[in-house]
């Protein structure tokens, strides 16, 4: 009976923490207007044969190059006479595909071996953290870069390429957080107790870190999506005809002069819904941890 | 500080060796013939066979390994397939073209975001405080290709101030000329970083008892904030200058693409292109190995600003002092 209404207290209180979150991040304009851009994002991403116009593959060079507004083209059209609007639309399926699965990626490898480093300490810890500090040692971007030489291009490779080069970030963060909440009291009382160590570390210390990894990773997407437009512009991630925004800014470049719209627009996708997320991502940092709110 | 800097520069060592290590298993062990990817589906097997002998990569990846390593100790990259030069001399050549375009966009930068973030803290919540950091935050979010791109639009194809490929050969003014456009591009999400970092740190100073004190003994409000607090919130922010310059390399590789500079960069991805791996592992050895060095000098730096980190590590001498 005791154990049922300490259930339910601990169960209200997560109740309470969670909406007190919520509340917070909907009270951050700034955040729900980044909120409103990802879902605009992911709504073109879900329905994209809804809200294309034409279809983003069909080739017609007598349509070439038409203006904004030209012949019922809402933003134009490519050097191939593809529908702009209706490329940019599908490319946002790309976008956060990459967005989410090579952030979750990362997270999930990188989680794993920070809480193994942090919490064993010792030779894993330093081989881990070395092995971290090598991969840690290439600019982001040019680790991917390599990757994708040698993997080759196309979608699996691009969340693996950018999945990979993002692990030594949260590896990092995890076991600097590990370190100072293993050595809390709760922790010292469970290990007094006897409680296994794969339950301390998952059941125990994870969930009193993860703020601070949703944090990050929200804020991770936002890279993961640039990283992956930076990777398809120079050629080397998703391949035309299938669109990414990347690759439209790519041929974007080479018609600059005739047609400028082909670049601007492209860009601008990628710009608002990186924006989108870097806005709802200091949100929920705020919401999550009011200290660093300033 | 010098056990620190010795400490430091040991553990250089075998991230220096991960690194190394990365790079071969990432060019040799993956499923593929680097020799046979280099000369394309055309290549006879012979051809393939030469290259593979030429390259050395019949031998076991370990002796391999350790030929490089030799190689490396005595600044031997090998040669690059496709200029038939040692590579450590192609990268003599084009390093230097980096090295001034991240500097010159380091410069903007911290012209542009340290004072923007100086001034935010001490106006918190004001107008300038708003559009500021809404900016800093576009900046930040701003696809550094594609901003490259727009500036190219405006400035050299619809207003024709400004070149837009190459360095520039017709001396100094005409470098500057050139240099302006790929740096600016470069330095935008720097600025971005260096405004909200140095608010956040001022404002966590400025909230200090002995700010207030200076404040209230009548001194002048600009040597409050530029002698006192942002003296004291400077460590954290070269931190974070480091952080960025390694940053810079990143994405010096996308801008020297877009403006042809003839950087590391643009070296890369053309032996990319080129499918020069000797390049290519040599280039990218040779740029992390710069990102590390930066990221040694950032440590101590911030270590000499900062008694606490020294003290830290040397606690029983130093710190007592």
């Amino acid at each position: 009976m005791e154990e049922n209404v300490q259930l339910n207290l601990e169960l209200m209180k997560k109740e309470q923490k969670a909406n007190s979150f919520i509340r917070k991040l909907l009270r951050n304009k700034t955040a729900v207007i980044g909120l409103i851009i990802i879902l605009i994002t992911i709504i073109c991403a879900l329905f994209s044969p809804l809200l294309s116009t034409h279809d983003p593959n069909k080739v017609n060079t007598v349509e070439a190059f038409k203006k904004p507004g030209e012949d019922g083209h809402i933003l134009g059209t490519d050097e191939y006479g593809r529908d702009l609007y209706s490329r940019i639309v599908y490319g946002s399926r790309i976008s956060i595909i990459v967005g989410v699965l090579a952030t979750s990626l990362g997270a999930i490898i990188g989680i794993i071996l920070g809480l193994i480093s942090g919490y064993k300490g010792g030779i894993t810890d330093n081989i881990i953290m070395r092995l971290m500090d090598g991969m840690f040692a290439f600019p982001f971007i040019l680790l991917a870069i390599v990757m994708m030489t040698v993997l080759g291009s196309g979608l699996q490779n691009v969340v693996f390429a950018i999945g990979i080069a993002n692990i030594p970030s949260y590896a990092r963060i995890v076991r600097g957080q590990v370190l100072v909440v293993k050595e809390q009291d709760y922790c010292q009382a469970l290990v007094a107790l006897g409680a296994s160590k794969f339950k301390i570390v998952f059941n125990h210390i994870l969930p009193n870190i993860l703020s601070s990894i949703i944090v990050y990773a929200t804020l991770n997407i936002a890279g993961a999506i640039i990283s992956e437009a930076a990777l398809s512009f120079l050629g080397l991630g998703i391949q035309p005809p299938t669109p990414s925004w990347g690759n439209i800014l790519k041929s974007g470049k080479d018609y600059l002069i005739t047609a400028p719209h082909i670049a601007s627009f492209s860009g601008l996708a990628i710009l608002m819904t990186v924006l989108g997320f870097n806005l709802f991502g200091d949100g929920v940092r705020d919401a999550l941890d009011p200290k660093q709110k300033q | 500080m010098f056990k620190y800097t010795l400490k430091r520069l040991v553990q250089l060592i075998p991230t220096l060796f991960i690194v190394v290590l990365i790079v071969f298993i990432i060019t040799r062990v993956i499923p593929g013939d680097p020799a046979a990817v280099m000369l394309g589906p055309q290549a006879s097997v012979e051809d393939v066979e030469n290259l593979r002998e030429k390259l050395g990569l019949n031998e076991s990846i370990w002796s391999q390994l350790g030929d490089y390593l030799k190689g490396l100790l005595k600044g031997d990259l090998g040669d690059s397939y496709y200029y038939n030069e040692p590579v450590s001399d192609i990268i003599a050549e084009r390093f230097p073209a980096t090295f001034v375009l991240s500097i010159s966009s380091m410069i903007i930068s911290l012209l542009v975001g340290i004072p923007i973030g100086v001034i935010s803290a001490t106006k918190q919540y004001s107008k300038f405080d708003y559009i500021t950091m809404i900016l800093a935050l576009i900046g930040i979010s701003m696809p550094v290709f594609w901003l490259a791109l727009m500036l190219v639009l405006i400035f050299s194809v619809n207003l024709g101030w400004l070149p837009s490929v190459g360095m520039g050969s017709e001396g100094f003014v005409d470098i500057i000329k050139h240099l302006i456009l790929p740096s600016i591009s470069l330095a935008v999400i720097s600025a971005g970083v260096f405004a909200r970092f140095t608010r956040s740190s001022m404002l966590d100073i400025i909230k200090e008892d002995y700010i207030k004190t200076a404040n209230a003994k009548g001194l002048k409000q600009k040597v409050v904030v530029w002698k006192h607090a942002f003296k004291n919130a400077l460590p954290p922010i070269i931190t974070i200058v480091g952080i960025q310059f390694s940053s810079l390399l990143s994405g010096a590789i996308l801008t020297e693409t877009i403006f042809s500079w003839p950087g590391m960069g643009k070296l890369i991805v053309d032996a990319i292109e080129k499918r020069d791996y000797s390049l290519v592992q040599g280039g990218v050895i040779f740029v992390a190995f710069v990102y590390v060095i930066i990221n040694l000098a950032v440590d101590l730096s911030y270590a000499l600003l900062n008694p606490k980190v020294r003290a830290g590590f040397e606690g029983t001498s130093e710190g007592r002092k």
